[in-house]
């Protein structure tokens, strides 16, 4: 696990990170604006 | 109590009660969320073996329960609907779909950004892997049989006789998977090895669950409010709601 | 029991007169398999090792195929309605509709089978393992396939729908089948495979009738 774990610098990390958090992100932004964009009608 | 209980069982009786318990778990959702992420991102340390990049482990374990655990609510909602012949169940089963494949999509796509930097592979045909992509599958199975069948009343039933094929098959499809990866070893990656668990870890993760949980009731019930309107937009409570929301 | 009999001899009464249709199924299959090598090479070691999945993938797609008519027919022209009222129980015409379908698409599939085996370098025992393996998973595909085709019945857009709803269920019978046969050819014996295969069977025999069962009485509700 260590060596593929060195091979990455802070901002491969940075990568990942925010690459899952923000996809999260996005996807439960888009539920909740279709959530309500379909409540109006 | 338990004519009580019947009374909410009706959609109309139902639907204030949603709409009154919809901000409570809306906030506990946001608070839980916001701790959960705080502890996640400035609390817990920096792993020893694998850096920062453990952190998703935050959005992708509770992700990962979520999906699971939604789908088995959404199959027992389904039954109950099919065995009691209750309306209000199979709308209940048709409001947790889409955030069950939500979460499963989640939990997939933070699990190979988590993989690339701790195991060097985006994807390996791995047991939990594998039988979380066949149940985003069933996910999108049950979705699409709803949404093709006109009827709301046939589609529930449809739904729920699917739900339950599904659920009884879905520990099957993971032992079944986990016994083609013992055969195909060399071809594998060995993710059993769990990294220790801290006690920080710990809560961080098991507020984020907490606050997957509020959001996901929190959503079901705006989603089933939604249903419930549309179904019952010829009742004369239901246009009187409309009008004046 | 005579109203499985009756409706088992009816089914292949009806698929005697349209001999096509089950052999088209057959044709498909044949050729699905064969397309394989041409998109991947004639390397003899990979197409031995991947013959098993091939054979599976294509016979899942065959039985895919033949599964949407299963129902369509009698539900068209009000059979089936006659079959929900009629005094022997449903559960009996069910069985027997899916017996008919396992005799005409799966049981002759696997027969084909050890020749698509042949074409790809298979040695004499795995193309027993592939017989064996399809004769026991082949079933599982009409009955879990059943209940598909009953839940689709009448619906918009029913045949990609159809695949969308069984092929994930379907997973199972092909890890347990295609290991089936790889286990052999690595020197494995390949029963513990096909034991767990026949359990999936028992499953499916539980779970298939009683889903077919409710769908149709749901779609004929």
């Amino acid at each position: 696990m260590g060596e593929a774990a060195k091979e990455h610098g802070v901002n491969e990390y940075a990568f990942f990170v925010w690459g899952s958090y923000g996809v999260a992100a996005l996807c439960i932004f888009l539920e909740i604006y279709f959530l309500n964009r379909k409540n109006k009608q | 109590m338990n004519s009580e209980l019947f009374r909410l069982a009706a959609p109309q009786a139902f639907f204030p009660v949603a709409g009154k318990m919809l901000p409570w778990f809306s906030f506990l959702a946001g608070a839980l969320a916001l701790a959960g992420l705080y502890v996640a991102f400035f609390v817990a340390p920096t792993d020893a073996t694998q850096g920062e990049a453990y952190r998703i482990i935050f959005i992708h374990v509770p992700a990962a329960w979520m999906s699971m655990f939604i789908y088995v609510m959404m199959a027992g909602w389904a039954g109950f609907g099919l065995a009691m012949n209750t309306r209000l169940s199979g709308m209940m089963s048709s409001a947790l779909a889409p955030t069950g494949a939500m979460f499963t999509f989640i939990a997939l796509w933070t699990g190979a950004l988590w993989g690339k930097p701790t195991w060097g592979t985006y994807w390996a045909w791995d047991a939990r892997m594998t039988s979380e992509l066949v149940l985003l599958f069933l996910y999108l199975g049950f979705i699409a049989l709803k949404g093709a069948i006109q009827d709301p009343a046939r589609a529930d039933r449809a739904g729920a006789i699917l739900a339950l094929v599904g659920v009884v098959n879905v520990p099957i499809i993971y032992f079944s998977v986990q016994w083609w990866n013992t055969l195909h070893q060399g071809a594998s990656v060995s993710l059993t090895r769990a990294p220790s668990m801290a006690a920080v870890m710990l809560l961080g993760m098991l507020l984020m669950a907490l606050a997957a949980w509020m959001y996901s009731i929190a959503v079901a019930l705006a989603r089933l409010r939604r249903i419930i309107l549309e179904r019952e937009r010829d009742a004369e409570w239901a246009k009187l709601q409309r009008s004046t929301a | 029991m005579t109203g499985f009999l009756t409706v088992l001899r009816r089914e292949l009464r009806i698929a005697l007169r349209r001999k096509g249709d089950a052999l088209n199924v057959l044709v498909f299959f044949v050729v699905v398999a064969s397309l394989f090598p041409l998109g991947v090479g004639p390397e003899p070691n990979q197409l031995r090792a991947m013959a098993a999945g091939v054979a599976w993938i294509a016979a899942l797609l065959a039985a895919l195929l033949s599964l949407a008519r299963l129902f369509a027919a009698d539900y068209a022209d009000g059979t089936l309605e006659q079959m929900l009222v009629a005094p022997q129980p449903l559960a009996a015409v069910v069985l027997a509709k899916i017996c008919a379908h396992w005799l005409l698409t799966g049981l002759p599939l696997a027969l084909v089978a050890p020749l698509i085996g042949l074409q790809y370098g298979l040695p004499a025992d795995a193309l027993c393992v592939l017989l064996v393996s399809l004769l026991v998973g082949t079933p599982v595909l009409s009955l879990l396939g059943a209940a598909g085709a009953a839940l689709t019945l009448g619906v918009r857009g029913g045949g990609a729908l159809l695949g969308l709803l069984v092929l994930p269920l379907f997973v199972p019978v092909l890890v347990f089948g295609a290991g089936a046969v790889t286990a052999s050819l690595i020197g494995i014996n390949p029963a513990a495979h096909l034991s767990l295969l026949g359990a999936f069977l028992a499953v499916s025999l539980l779970v298939g009738p009683w889903a077919s069962c409710a769908a149709l009485r749901v779609a004929l509700d």
